[in-house]
C-alpha cells in the first residue's frame, strides 16, 4: 500500500512537471511561429512589389524600344543632349545588367533550406532565411526602381522625335 | 634543446629563402612575358602566316578595282564585244559594290557621316541592351521562392 502511494505520488509529480514545462514552452513556440508568419507575410508583400516592378520595367522598355525604332529613320533629329543621355543610359543599363546577373538565382536557392527548416520545425532558421530573402528583394526593388526611372528619363527625352507621344502605360 | 632550436632556425631560414626565391621567380616570369609581348620576339610562323593571308586579300581587291576600271573603260569606249565570263564576273562585283553604296545612302542623310554612323551604332547598342534586359527580367521573375514555402498560420 505504501509502495502504491509512493508510486502514485511519483507519477503525479512527473506529470505535473511535464505539464508545467509544456506550458512554459508553448508561449515561446507560439511567439516564434507568429514571428515566422509575420516575416513570411513581409516576403509575400515584397514578392508582389518585385513582380509589379518587373511588369513596369517591361512596359517602359517596350515604349523605349518603339521610340528607338522611330528614331532610326530620324537620326538627324537627335540633339546633343539626347545623344548624351543615350550614351549615359547605355552605361547605366550595362551596369544594371551586370548587377542583375550577379544576383540571379539567389532566392530560388533558398527553397531547399526553407523546406528542411519547415520539416525540422526549425523556426529560428526559417525567420533568418526569410529575412535574408527580404534583403535580396529590397535590393531588387531598388534596382528596378532605378531602372524604371532611367526608362522614364529616356521616354521623356526621346518623346519629341518621330511623332512619339511618350505616353507611359504603367 | 639547443640543437632543436638551431634546427628550427635553419628550417625557418630555408623556408624564407624558398618563399623569396619563388616570388622573385614569379616576377621574372611576368617580366619575360611582357617583354616578349612588347618586343615581339616570339612572333614567328603564325604571324607570318596571318600576314601572308592578309596580303593576297589586298591583291584581290586591287585586281577587282582594276577589273572594274577595265570594264568601265570598255563601257566608255562602247566597242561591240561579246560578253565573256570575265565580264560577267566583273558585272556581279559591280552590282555588289552598288548594293553597298545604296545601303550607305539609306543610312546617311546628314553631311557628317561619322556622326550618323555613331548615332546608328548607339541606338543599335541600346536596343540590344534593352533586349538583354527583357531576358533578364524574365529570369528575375523566375528567381522566386515557391508558393509552398510561404509560411501561413495554418501551416506546419
Amino acid at each position: 500500500m505504501r509502495k502504491m502511494m509512493m508510486m502514485m505520488i511519483m507519477v503525479m509529480l512527473i506529470s505535473s512537471t511535464t505539464i508545467v514545462a509544456q506550458n512554459q514552452l508553448r508561449p515561446r513556440e507560439n511567439r516564434i511561429r507568429s514571428a515566422v508568419v509575420m516575416t513570411s507575410r513581409d516576403v509575400g508583400r515584397s514578392r508582389i512589389m518585385v513582380r509589379d516592378g518587373i511588369k513596369v520595367s517591361r512596359e517602359k522598355t517596350f515604349v523605349v524600344q518603339q521610340q528607338l525604332k522611330r528614331l532610326q529613320s530620324n537620326l538627324d533629329d537627335l540633339t546633343p543632349e539626347q545623344l548624351m543621355l543615350i550614351k549615359k543610359s547605355i552605361e547605366e543599363i550595362r551596369t544594371y545588367q551586370q548587377g542583375s546577373d550577379a544576383y540571379l538565382g539567389r532566392i530560388v536557392a533558398y527553397d531547399n533550406r526553407i523546406r528542411k527548416a519547415r520539416e525540422d520545425k526549425d523556426y529560428e532558421t526559417l525567420i533568418q532565411v526569410y529575412n535574408e530573402i527580404l534583403v535580396l528583394q529590397k535590393h531588387r526593388i531598388e534596382r528596378l526602381d532605378h531602372y524604371n526611372n532611367l526608362m522614364d528619363r529616356l521616354i521623356k527625352s526621346l518623346s519629341n522625335i518621330g511623332g512619339s507621344d511618350g505616353d507611359i502605360t504603367s | 634543446m639547443k640543437k632543436s632550436i638551431v634546427c628550427l632556425l635553419v628550417g625557418l631560414v630555408i623556408t624564407m629563402l624558398l618563399v623569396v626565391g619563388c616570388r622573385e621567380r614569379q616576377v621574372t616570369k611576368v617580366i619575360d612575358v611582357t617583354t616578349n609581348g612588347l618586343t615581339g620576339e616570339e612572333v614567328t610562323g603564325k604571324d607570318q602566316k596571318e600576314s601572308e593571308t592578309i596580303e593576297p586579300k589586298e591583291v584581290t581587291s586591287t585586281s577587282e578595282v582594276e577589273a572594274i576600271t577595265q570594264y568601265e573603260s570598255v563601257d566608255n569606249s562602247k566597242e561591240p564585244e561579246t560578253p565573256s565570263e570575265k565580264v560577267l564576273e566583273v558585272e556581279e562585283s559591280i552590282e555588289e559594290v552598288i548594293d553597298e553604296k545604296i545601303e550607305t545612302v539609306i543610312v546617311a542623310k546628314s553631311e557628317n557621316l561619322e556622326d550618323i554612323d555613331e548615332r546608328a551604332l548607339m541606338l543599335k547598342e541600346l536596343d540590344e541592351l534593352l533586349e538583354d534586359v527583357l531576358t533578364t527580367l524574365d529570369a528575375v521573375e523566375d528567381d522566386d521562392i515557391s508558393n509552398d514555402n510561404m509560411f501561413d498560420e495554418g501551416g506546419d
